[in-house]
């Protein structure tokens, strides 16, 4: 190819494209796929034009934010932070075992191996929202649910990322270990551990800034926190309130944030 | 203990076989027996089940029939923890070191007496003070002399420095049988002499049998008692090096003999020395 692209008419009619009857049907049943979802959603450029105003008037009457509101939030962020952080201990503990029993290669058996699998896969796929209102009815109003539906969703992400994690070390030195007489646990301990400790840390810090940000929505269905008065505060219609919540919220988020990437380089 | 067996037969093999899944078996009907203090090397291209034979010998790979016996005792007849207590006393090094890199040299030494370290010791990464004593004499006595060395990280050595850290783990074993599984095949032409005097060194000194695979002709003739050569799982020459002659090798390597040197020279996979 030193001479550059030469083009002769028969490699450009061959690359160029053509209508099939097959394109047609691909393209009939996108275009169908499209039209059912925007019927579906309801989606409507009329009522967002016609609804504009009244978006307007919300973002007004929640300007200027309503700064005296400030002090009686300290205690719900408060408590968004003591979610994020308890739900994410105990979740990254327990994720552990879970990890070490889902990983094909240390796992004691594949009948151990494949149902902690599945249980770690209806812990992630049930989303937090949902597993916060079942606990709601189970335990009542509170940040006590918000934790609960954490732990598991966590449990079963950290778990899974971990399980691979583990499945993904060199066997070499495990082998090693083995081969010097260590038992199956002395092997994970020195053999594997120190390989996955730091992918660990790091995603016990990623999903505790996670986990705050959870515990906010989780506010909304009543677990407490920053989301609750959010929540509250915007069905009683005081907007200026929300605002200064929102507000709050994003800080809080922005400065959790930075201090976790802080810890990651630290660590790793 | 078998009384009528050889006082100083050390590892003895008879009829073992392993076959994975459904293929033809790795390797097939071997009978074997190694004295102690004995130098074998087993000799073949790869693939011929060097590494599959030497995995038997301490149920690393759990052999499909047959009978492997170390030091008198039968390895498939002993419970997990027996088994585990019969490797303590086989020591093993490795192509690739198998290191933990992200540990201490120290670290990874003290790691060949975790199957005698306590419960409560192994839980808090607390080896004991005479551990330490033992992992320093074993890094002298593999050629690491420098101290400084003891606290860096395995992954910042040289790839001779991390074989002789390997040594050193499996010294503190304090092995009566070494395993070797191509224990020079990631190093440098100068170093792999160096490591193999090293080997030989430390089996004299001590009276240990050396089991070791190896893929190099000259290196294997140079320091083996006894070569052993594989193909397709079976047996094909066993005897002193002197009587390995070219046509011998030529039915190994199915090649001719001058060519398989000229091989070894051109795969230096490892530049940086000590």
């Amino acid at each position: 190819m030193s001479n550059g692209p030469v083009l002769n008419e028969a490699a450009l009619r061959a690359g160029a494209f053509k209508m099939t009857p097959l394109r047609m049907g691909v393209m009939l049943i996108a275009v169908g796929v499209y039209w059912t979802s925007i019927k579906g959603t309801e989606m409507s450029i009329q009522e967002f034009v016609t609804g504009f105003p009244a978006i307007v008037d919300l973002l007004r009457q929640m300007f200027p934010p309503d700064w005296a509101y400030l002090k009686r939030l300290g205690w719900p962020v408060i408590e968004t932070l003591q979610i994020g952080i308890i739900s994410t201990v105990v979740a990254s503990i327990l994720a552990l075992p879970m990890a070490f029993l889902a990983a094909k290669n240390v796992s004691p058996h594949p009948i151990v191996y494949l149902p902690v699998r599945l249980f770690l896969t209806v812990c992630r796929g049930v989303s937090e929202i949902i597993w916060a209102l079942l606990f709601v009815v189970a335990v009542g109003l509170g940040p006590f649910a918000g934790v609960i539906a954490l732990i598991i969703y966590c449990v079963g992400v950290i778990g899974k990322l971990l399980a691979e994690a583990v499945e993904a070390v060199d066997p070499g030195p495990l082998e090693a270990m083995s081969a010097a007489g260590a038992s199956r646990w002395k092997v994970f301990l020195y053999g594997a551990w120190p390989q996955v400790l730091p992918l660990y840390l790091s995603y016990c810090l990623y999903y505790w800034d996670h986990n705050t940000r959870q515990a906010v929505v989780l506010g909304f269905v009543g677990a407490g926190g920053v989301g609750y008065a959010l929540f509250f505060n915007i069905s009683t219609y005081y907007f200026e309130k929300a605002m200064m919540a929102m507000i709050v919220l994003v800080l809080m988020i922005v400065v959790i944030d930075r201090f976790c990437l802080y810890l990651r380089q630290k660590i790793i | 203990m078998n009384i009528e067996a050889d006082q100083t037969t050390m590892v003895e093999v008879r009829n073992l076989t392993k076959a994975y899944g459904s293929s033809a078996p790795a390797i097939e009907d071997i009978s074997l027996s190694f004295k102690k203090g004995e130098f074998i090397v087993l000799l073949g291209p790869s693939g011929v089940g060097k590494s599959t034979l030497l995995r038997c010998l301490n149920f690393l790979v759990r052999p499909t029939s047959g009978i492997v016996k170390i030091n008198g005792q039968e390895l498939g007849a002993l419970s997990k923890k027996g088994l585990l207590q019969a490797r303590h006393h086989i020591g093993m090094i490795f192509q690739e070191f198998n290191l933990v890199n992200r540990m201490s040299v120290l670290m990874n030494v003290m790691c060949g007496r975790l199957g005698t370290l306590g419960t409560w010791r192994a839980l808090t990464y607390n080896f004991s003070p005479e551990d330490h004593e033992a992992a320093v004499r074993a890094l002298v006595r593999a050629g690491l002399e420098d101290q400084e060395l003891y606290l860096r990280r395995a992954d910042t050595l040289s790839g001779g420095q991390k074989q002789r850290v390997a040594i050193a783990r499996m010294l503190i074993q304090e092995p009566k049988v070494i395993l070797a599984d191509e224990p020079i095949a990631s190093l440098d032409v100068m170093m792999r002499a160096q490591i193999m005097d090293l080997i030989k060194d430390i089996a004299q000194r001590d009276g240990l049998t050396v089991v070791m695979s190896l893929h190099q002709l000259d290196v294997a003739k140079n320091y083996a008692d006894r070569i052993i050569a594989l193909a397709q799982g079976q047996v094909t020459f066993d005897g002193p090096p002197n009587e390995l002659t070219d046509a011998v090798i030529e039915r190994v390597f199915n090649k001719p003999a001058d060519e398989i040197d000229e091989e070894q020279t051109v795969e230096i996979t490892e530049a940086p020395a000590e």
